[in-house]
């Protein structure tokens, strides 16, 4: 006797299908992204230099955790900004982590070389902590407190957003 | 029937693998040689002599598109 797909069956098939479509496009939003309040999560990476450098020794101190990629045009605008908060905020307790998410490590040299930075640039070319932290865009940066908590998180960069930025650090640091 | 669930669960896991880019994945699709007009001041030159020809302008990128607002 010939085989038939009964209407229950092709229930089943559609079922199986919608459920497929529904984990396509709903499996980024299941993706926690961290957001304010969230404990931010430890990593550790090599640094340009060539040490490993992790999140938690920085405990006790305010963190400027900053996504960068040499590609991405806005990215490479915040490189000298970074480096002017470093050096601004540094001996008041913040430390700025630049992780660059180039695949070659001679792209981020490149992109950096002018700059000399005396903040933490760390490589992570498989992109290991961003599926982490799940950044909505490049660039992208999470403002974590002393007690390692994510305070505010700014995706990409705008005009005048330095200052905002500047002006929560400041009072992050001054302890309002 | 055997043969029918066989290919939904291929499909479904096949399908499963198609997941949207994220934006620290974007390097490659950053590239020059990715975009429509990889030479960008070759491509105004161009727009340019062909405005130039036709007697139009726009139709290409912010500079007045198919809005009617200018």
């Amino acid at each position: 006797m010939k085989e038939t797909i009964g209407v229950k069956n092709l229930g089943w098939f559609v079922l199986a299908m919608l459920g497929t479509l529904l984990s396509i496009v709903a499996a980024p939003a299941f993706a926690h992204a961290i957001s304010d309040g969230d404990k931010a999560p430890n990593f550790e990476l090599a640094s340009l230099a060539g040490q490993n450098v992790s999140l938690s020794q920085f405990r006790g101190k305010i963190v400027y955790l900053d996504f960068w990629a040499s590609w991405c045009g806005p990215c490479r605008h915040t490189l000298p900004w970074m480096e002017e908060l470093q050096r601004k905020f540094a001996g008041k307790g913040l430390v700025v982590v630049a992780v660059n998410l180039d695949k070659n490590k001679s792209d981020a040299q490149k992109a950096i070389s002018g700059i000399h930075p005396s903040y933490q640039v760390l490589l992570d070319p498989n992109g290991t902590v961003p599926a982490k932290y799940m950044p909505p865009k490049m660039p992208t940066s999470f403002l974590i407190g002393r007690d390692g908590t994510v305070v505010s998180v700014h995706a990409g960069f705008k005009d005048g957003e330095a200052e905002e930025i500047e002006s929560e650090i400041a009072r992050m640091l001054s302890g309002k | 029937m055997k043969f029918i669930s066989c290919a939904c669960l291929s499909i479904a896991l096949l399908l499963s693998a198609c997941s949207p880019v994220q934006p620290w994945q974007k390097g490659n699709l950053a590239k020059s040689h990715m975009s429509f007009e990889p030479a960008a001041l070759e491509a105004r030159q161009r727009q340019h002599i062909y405005f130039s020809k036709e007697g139009t302008n726009g139709g290409y990128g912010v500079g007045g598109g198919g809005c009617g607002c200018n």
